[in-house]
């Protein structure tokens, strides 16, 4: 057993920030949507 | 069809399957074969994507949206939460133990007996599954063209055996990669062409607002109503841990992430796929919406499913056409309404909601008309809208191109299947059970590896001879497999719902699996004899409920899951009970 090797990410410099932007983009997404159905529904 | 859409549809499907078969013929390692090796983010992410769309996603997707609107993107809302925690607690203990297969964690975590019980359930389900795959579009692409049925399924399945075959899991997500490039530039070509085809004055706008009127703009729902399938609220949670369990311990998965050249391009590659899935899901089911707008000024038929219509009509003409008639009063008024609509007359409204009502209530008699006239016939035509509009509406080559992201899209995600199928088969069962490691050996990455260097075939010079072994016998599960795939395929219209049958299936185990998982990776007190006991009595009390209970089985994911973590937890707290060994 190794423990596998833990590189950063080649952008955002840290696990955590890119984990941080798909939360981030999820929450953003479903606000846009939102808005698109209060506006058009 | 044209000629140009047939050269169009068999160099686009036959070239890209032949270049993975050619490009892949010559089998690195075991280890490439039966889970990938070196692949980079892009490529993991496209064959991540490609897997789970299959053919009748892009058949069905903007079907649904035309009917019931675009709240179905709801459904993937877990997704990217699910992505997030497969990179922080999946991922890195794969990786350390250097497994071949999601199953061979838990015999080093529990036991050889949990290993092999969660492997059948993979298999059964996904076996199964495998057979829908083909089926699926096979059944729609028939009835729409008058291919021959059995003919289309082993077209699908003899092409997907051969790469498969050949290259293993490497071929599978190379293939994939560029399968998904055409699937999805032949989505976009399809939204462009229909959105140049709408009637002057009607731009994306007024799409929105037709649509929008028609109820067809439901994106985000809110509301916490347990009636309503797709809601924000089961899409964050039932969605949630139904990628969680499918992305993180379905080996059809699991194998597009390991053949990654290091823990970075694999997380990668699932970040990938928690980024774009939503919007790809958004942009089919707003092909969906365009149709739909598109068939407001263009007078669509009552039911899409044309040759049961047809069928119907030889036999109780007089009755459709009466339909027939209040079907174009009712299109007519429609139409004017939604013009008066995009000109600005807001009172146009709600006449527009009623026509809608007076059209669907056509299309409802006219589907139990069918019912009682050809029985057997499918009357739930979501399938064959998309289908049947590009057939009559999309100018030659288009046809073609359309043709081949959808036979390519239900080829890829078989593929996975069966690569999956025959590698969990070898790894988990054959090479576990029937033709064990000698105890020395190293447990994980190592194994499949032998000092001995023999060629295997001309070809696989470079395998050692336990290598070659490996790969033959994986080659020939997944042969196994594909016939299998292919013969329930072939078998499957004498079956009634069989889809929903499956989906049931998948349902009733899927649970039980994540929980296991989740015990393994959370609940680090509990042993093997706990989980297993408590696999067992969550595995028949979900059967139970699914035989006596009118509980939706969406529900059985959650059930299971959360049957297994919390008797595991009670079963280890029995004074006696083993704990978990250590693991080195």
């Amino acid at each position: 057993m190794t423990d596998p090797v833990e590189d950063p990410p080649p952008l955002l410099g840290s696990w955590r920030n890119l984990y941080v932007l798909v939360v981030g983009f999820l929450a953003l997404q479903v606000l846009v949507y939102w808005a698109l159905t209060v506006l058009y529904s | 069809m044209t000629a140009l859409d047939w050269v169009v549809l068999a160099v686009t499907v036959l070239s890209i399957a032949g270049w993975g078969a050619w490009k892949n013929r010559r089998v690195e390692s075991a280890e490439s074969y039966l889970k990938g090796s070196g692949l980079a983010w892009p490529t993991i992410g496209l064959s991540i994507m490609a897997t789970q769309a299959s053919a009748i996603t892009f058949l069905s997707v903007p079907g649904q949206a035309y009917e019931d609107g675009m709240r179905f993107v709801q459904f993937y809302f877990g997704l990217p939460l699910a992505m997030v925690v497969i990179c922080v607690v999946f991922v890195p203990i794969y990786y350390r133990l250097g497994v071949y297969t999601a199953y061979e964690y838990l015999e080093q975590r529990f036991d050889v007996r949990v290993r092999v019980l969660t492997a059948m359930l993979f298999m059964i389900g996904r076996g199964l599954a495998a057979g829908i795959s083909i089926y699926a579009p096979a059944i729609v692409l028939s009835a729409v063209l008058g291919w021959s049925l059995n003919g289309t399924n082993l077209l699908i399945g003899l092409v997907v055996i051969v790469y498969t075959v050949t290259g293993g899991a490497k071929a599978v997500s190379q293939t994939q990669k560029q399968q998904m490039v055409v699937i999805l530039a032949g989505m976009l070509v399809a939204a462009g062409i229909i959105a140049m085809r709408l009637p002057s004055g009607v731009g994306l706008g007024e799409v929105a607002t037709v649509s929008g009127a028609l109820g067809r703009m439901n994106i985000v729902d809110f509301s916490i109503d347990p009636n309503s399938r797709y809601t924000f609220w089961s899409g964050i949670t039932g969605g949630f841990f139904l990628a969680l369990s499918y992305f993180g311990t379905d080996q059809s998965q699991v194998q597009r992430y390991l053949g990654g050249a290091s823990l970075t391009e694999s997380r990668l590659g699932l970040l990938f796929n928690g980024l774009l899935k939503i919007p790809m899901q958004l942009m089919i089911l707003s092909i969906g919406l365009l149709v739909f707008t598109f068939h407001v000024f263009d007078k669509p038929p009552i039911v899409f499913n044309t040759p049961a219509l047809e069928a119907a009509r030889g036999l109780a003409g007089p009755e459709v056409e009466a339909l027939q008639d209040r079907w174009d009063a009712a299109f007519e008024d429609r139409r004017d309404r939604a013009r008066a609509l995009v000109d600005g007359d807001e009172s146009a409204r709600d006449g527009l909601v009623a026509a809608q009502a007076r059209m669907d209530a056509v299309r409802d008699e006219t589907r139990a008309l069918i019912e009682r006239e050809v029985p057997g016939a499918e009357t739930k035509d979501a399938d064959y809208i998309f289908i049947r509009f590009v057939l009559q509406h999309l100018p030659p080559g288009v046809v073609g191109l359309l043709l081949a992201a959808i036979l390519m899209a239900a080829m890829s995600s078989t593929a996975s299947e069966l690569s999956a199928l025959g590698s969990t088969s070898v790894v988990d069962l054959y090479k576990r059970l029937l033709r064990p490691e000698p105890p020395d050996r190293e447990p994980s990455a190592s194994r499949l590896a032998d000092s001995r260097t023999v060629a295997a075939s001309p070809r696989d010079s470079s395998l050692s001879a336990d290598e070659a072994h490996t790969v033959r016998v994986s080659k020939a599960f997944t042969v196994f497999w594909g016939l299998l795939a292919v013969g329930f395929a072939t078998f499957a219209s004498l079956l009634d719902n069989l889809i929903e049958a499956v989906n049931i299936l998948g349902s009733i185990f899927y649970g039980v699996i994540l929980g296991i998982f989740l015990v393994a990776f959370f609940a680090k007190r509990v042993g093997g004899d706990a989980v297993l006991g408590a696999a067992a009595v969550a595995q028949a009390t979900v059967v139970v409920l699914f035989f006596y209970s009118d509980i939706g089985f969406l529900w059985f994911n959650m059930i299971g899951c959360m049957l297994v973590v919390l008797l595991a937890l009670g079963i280890q707290a029995v004074p006696g009970v083993p704990p978990r060994r250590s693991v080195s």
